[in-house]
């Protein structure tokens, strides 16, 4: 088991009190799966990313659980460790193509300079390098682009650059938060297939943090439904997606309208609102807003069964067919 | 209100107590026909008088709304409840420790300037007995010490914070009203107007400011109301600037706006805009304007070229102490110190405004 | 880049004539003749009234105020700007003597501004809250409120008077002469570091406020956590990546401060006694010399002018995007 996250909570302390965004979250990747982390806007998604790495900003912080990565927890290991990991073996890509981008030095040389520090390379070799991996990603004229600096590119290909940061060291794991969200349809869909060829070159598996539906249904194996800082359901993808067990994830994708449906019909979203987390409903949080809730949800948040192989789901009125 | 009263109460008290210890000057000052005695005895009157009718009338207005259950927003804002951004920045700012001490600070300072002739032993520029009194070190009778020609110099000082104080606000109204007034016709006017007008700004901008001053107090002849002149019409820039941008946005927003409402002159609405928005960015910049000119005067002073003895003004008492360093370190420590202290404030206050009126600065990063 | 520096280069033209319009109008408000500003009055009364006729044409006084005005920017622009009431000699001979002085003060100054201004700004943003960090802050205020030549007295008193590490006053000792070169400036920079502090030490307290809100605005940019993501040093994160950022705009910043440098060198040179062009302007105020008032001044404001230009080139050099993209800031 590459990455196996147990019971994770990290909570922001801010002065009008104490806001978990993260509540106890379980899960595991394997090597070389594709796992996507779903919710909405706010449901802590980012954060659990920002965790495995722990750079979760202040005034938060991770207040419990387990990030067992290759078999270390990666709360217990030494700083030095842990930079290693960062950038070596774990990868991150962010959501905004160019603000991961340093606008100030080239592009080339912020890829030579995780070479450097991560492969051992000297100058010489990363810049042969990092010519090398800017090619590999799809940018066209890499000795020349490698020279340019941020605001000089494209939306596309700043983020095929910001890849090519995250990936040039051959992490064991790709952490990709909102990676296409910010870009047009077009190129999201290249950045998909990037990443899915890099995957398969380099055994790379990937966490791919997202709340569009679409993109999940065509590269995650695995999806991980999240909902104010909880867990509702985890599974397969292609079963979640033909038989959700969780209301929320049946309401969610109830809601994305297909392309070609007819014309005239309702959107049907899902009614009240994600509640203001400090602020989070008795029992299970989702049971004002779900058509199954009854007395029972009001009093304690479900705890997270086993629905079938390799599939839970925490709702006390989900029911396996 | 409770917080006011105390405030009022505050007030009344200080100056009963300076009336009280110093009856006797009282007396004497009263019959006098100097003006700044004039201003002083009266003020010492009429201010305990007017804290009490001010609490009298918050007791009564307290008293009536009280029973009566739908004048509950009534009360709720005269409690300090309310919602509406002055008082909400006004809160904000009582709850900054630094800031209001800040302001207390400069309320005595302009307490002590305007009962100066009451506080003061001595006659600040009367010289009686050189001889026997030059350069006294602090002493109780002398708790600044003396000059060299044996004047007390914290009588000196005293009578220095008005003129220091009078100066530095004075100009500072000066400079903000020409700002606002040349701003807001190049921002209104638009076009080859602002443009002309602008250009001259930056080419004032050019001068430091301090040099400008030396020049026209040099070639001007400096009296009392030229300086306050000249340190106004040297520090206007800033606030033009800010005050034609401020137009020009709304400017901006209101054409697009008025084509659809048509009928409410654009004048009308660009001022009334105008004044709530740009009031809290300006009156920050007054403050620190302030501290500037308390400093620039002093120097000037200090120089020689501002006020002029034997009118004492913080600045040119620390010149009087420059020539006497070797024996009198007293003569120049205390001017020096109440221009820090006085100087300090003004910036924390502005400080405090910022902070107060300023939502940003309040802003936490979420996740 | 260079197309960007000529374009500044043509803009501060019309700003210098600007500034020698502005003077020239001072001297028209000025009460009196305007003849007193280039003529001092007693000599009027001993001279030959050709030679006063002669003078007259030269500054063309008895023409309309637009010839005026077009004689007085030629004069300016070849550097005659008259003879100085006191000195009876050229005033910019004088201002060329005394400029370097007050340029070696204000330089000084200014590297002293940059190395702790920025030094304390950067410990202050990386330990933000701490007591180093309320300490500086509050500190700084403080130094920047007290006046410069109130604490230039007040440190002589101390350092100088009682304690004798630092000379009182002027820019040299009374061995300069026989000092070897490296001794001369030695003695010179000795003599410097009294007045350089003061003037430096306020502007620094500015420096540092800056240099802490906009470290800490860089530091919650994206860039410096993905920079982190990905096992950057918190060292090179900070000192190579937020740094880089951050520095950009101080360029701007010393531009902005050379007005008061210059405004405070005048103090600060009257209190040191130290011979530069503030001294200069302050003896002219009280010699009623207004050639040299009014040239002291103009030249103060060509230095900022200067200064400024010098400013905006440095940062077009530093910031990427001006010296790559179009030429206009991101």
């Amino acid at each position: 088991m590459l990455l196996r996250v147990e019971d994770l909570a990290a909570t922001f302390f801010l002065d009008e009190g104490e806001l978990r965004a993260v509540d106890g979250v379980t899960f595991e990747i394997g090597e070389g799966e594709t796992v996507a982390l779903v919710g909405e806007s706010g449901c802590g998604k980012t954060i659990v990313a920002l965790s495995i790495l722990d750079l979760v900003p202040s005034p938060g912080r991770i207040v419990g659980g387990r990030i067992l990565f290759r078999g270390t927890d990666l709360r217990r290991v030494t700083p030095e460790t842990l930079r290693r990991v960062r950038g070596g073996e774990i990868g991150m890509v962010f959501q905004e193509p160019g603000a991961a981008l340093n606008p100030v030095f080239p592009i080339g040389r912020q890829i030579c300079e995780v070479l450097e520090l991560h492969r051992g390379m000297t100058r010489h070799e990363a810049d042969g390098e990092a010519i090398r991996v800017l090619g590999g990603v799809g940018i066209p004229d890499p000795e020349k682009r490698a020279k340019a600096y941020s605001f000089e590119l494209s939306g596309g290909m700043r983020q095929r650059a910001v890849i090519a940061i995250a990936t040039c060291t051959r992490p064991r794991l790709l952490i990709a938060d909102e990676p296409t969200t910010a870009l047009d349809v077009t190129v999201q869909a290249d950045i998909l297939d990037l990443l899915r060829d890099l995957q398969e070159d380099y055994r790379m598996a990937t966490l791919l943090i997202t709340h569009d539906l679409g993109v999940v249904a065509e590269t995650a194996d695995r999806t991980l439904v999240m909902y104010t800082g909880k867990l509702f359901e985890t599974g397969p993808t292609d079963r979640i997606f033909d038989d959700p067990y969780h209301p929320y994830t049946n309401g969610l994708l109830r809601a994305v309208p297909s392309l070609g449906s007819g014309r005239g019909e309702p959107l049907r979203g899902i009614p009240g609102s994600v509640p203001d987390l400090l602020r989070l409903p008795a029992g299970c949080t989702f049971h004002p807003r779900c058509e199954l809730a009854d007395a029972e949800c009001a009093v304690r948040f479900p705890p997270t069964r086993t629905m079938g192989p390799a599939r839970e789901c925490a709702c006390y009125k989900a029911t396996a067919t | 209100m409770r917080r006011r009263t105390l405030h009022l109460l505050g007030l009344a008290a200080v100056m009963v107590a300076v009336l009280a210890l110093r009856w006797d000057v009282f007396r004497e000052q009263w019959s006098t026909p100097a003006p700044d005695a004039w201003i002083a005895t009266r003020f010492v009157l009429i201010v305990p008088l007017a804290c009490g009718l001010l609490i009298l009338r918050d007791a009564i207005r307290r008293r009536r709304s009280a029973p009566s259950p739908d004048a509950g927003g009534e009360t709720a804002r005269a409690e300090g409840h309310g919602r509406s951004p002055y008082r909400v920045a006004m809160r904000r700012f009582a709850e900054n420790g630094l800031a209001m001490g800040a302001l207390y600070v400069i309320a005595a300072l302009c307490l002590l300037a305007i009962l100066a002739p009451l506080l003061a032993s001595f006659d600040p520029t009367a010289i009686e007995d050189p001889v026997a009194t030059r350069h006294l070190p602090p002493s109780v009778g002398h708790p600044f010490g003396t000059d060299e020609y044996g004047r007390d110099w914290l009588s000196r000082a005293l009578y220095g914070a008005r003129v220091s104080l009078s100066v530095a606000i004075l100009a500072v109204i000066v400079a903000v009203t020409f700002g606002t007034i040349y701003g807001s016709v190049a921002g209104y006017f638009g076009g080859f107007v602002d443009n002309a007008l602008m250009r001259i700004v930056d080419v004032i901008m050019a001068f430091p400011t301090f040099f400008l001053m030396l020049m026209l107090v040099g070639v001007f002849e400096a009296n009392l109301l030229a300086l306050v002149l000249i340190l106004g019409l040297t520090s206007w820039t800033g606030t033009a600037r800010f005050i034609r941008g401020e137009i020009l946005s709304l400017k901006e927003r209101e054409f697009i706006e008025a084509a659809r409402a048509m009928g409410l002159p654009h004048r009308l609405i660009i001022f009334r805009h105008l004044i709530p928005n740009a009031l809290a960015p300006v009156l920050v910049s007054a403050a620190l304007m302030v501290g500037g000119m308390i400093g620039a005067e002093a120097g000037l002073s200090f120089l020689g070229i501002g006020i002029r003895p034997p009118t004492p003004s913080w600045g040119n008492m620390v010149s009087q102490g420059r020539e006497a360093i070797f024996v009198a370190w007293w003569v120049a420590l205390f001017p020096g110190l109440l221009l820090s202290i006085t100087i300090l404030s003004f910036n924390l206050l502005a400080d405090g405004l910022r902070d107060a009126l300023d939502p940003k600065t309040l802003m936490r990063k979420y996740v | 880049m260079t197309r960007y520096t000529l374009r500044r280069l043509i803009q501060a033209i019309p700003l210098l004539l600007g500034i020698a319009t502005i003077t020239f109008v001072v001297i028209h408000l000025a009460p009196g003749d305007p003849m007193d500003m280039f003529l001092a009055p007693r000599l009027r009364r001993q001279m030959d009234p050709e030679v006063i006729e002669l003078l007259r044409q030269r500054f063309g006084l008895d023409q309309p105020i637009h010839v005026q005005l077009g004689k007085w920017l030629v004069n300016v622009a070849q550097g005659d700007l008259g003879e100085s009431f006191r000195y009876r000699r050229p005033v910019t001979a004088l201002i060329a003597e005394r400029i370097p002085y007050t340029l070696q003060l204000a330089g000084l100054a200014l590297l002293f501004d940059a190395l702790i201004g920025i030094a304390l700004g950067i410990y202050s943003a990386v330990k933000q809250y701490s007591l180093a960090d309320r300490a500086i802050t509050v500190g700084s205020l403080a130094i920047h409120s007290i006046p410069g030549f109130w604490l230039a007295i007040m440190l002589v008193m101390v350092f100088s008077v009682n304690l004798g590490w630092f000379p009182i006053s002027q820019t040299r000792s009374l061995d300069y002469d026989l000092l070897s070169t490296w001794g001369k400036i030695g003695d010179r920079l000795w003599h410097l570091a009294l007045p350089v502090f003061v003037l430096g030490v306020a502007q620094a307290a500015g420096t540092a406020r800056y240099m802490r809100n906009r470290l800490l605005e860089v530091l919650s940019e994206e860039y410096i956590l993905a920079a982190r993501a990905r096992g950057l040093r918190e060292r090179t994160v900070i000192l190579k990546h937020a740094l880089r950022n951050a520095l950009i705009p101080i360029v701007t910043i010393y531009g902005m401060s050379l007005p008061f440098l210059l405004g405070g060198a005048v103090l600060i040179e009257n209190v040191f006694a130290w011979p530069g062009m503030g001294l200069l302007a302050t003896e002219a105020v009280g010699a009623r010399d207004y050639p040299v008032i009014l040239a002291t001044t103009m030249m103060a404001a060509v230095l900022v002018i200067l200064g400024n230009l010098l400013a905006d080139i440095t940062y077009s050099i530093v910031d990427p995007r001006i010296s790559l993209g179009d030429g206009k800031p991101a």
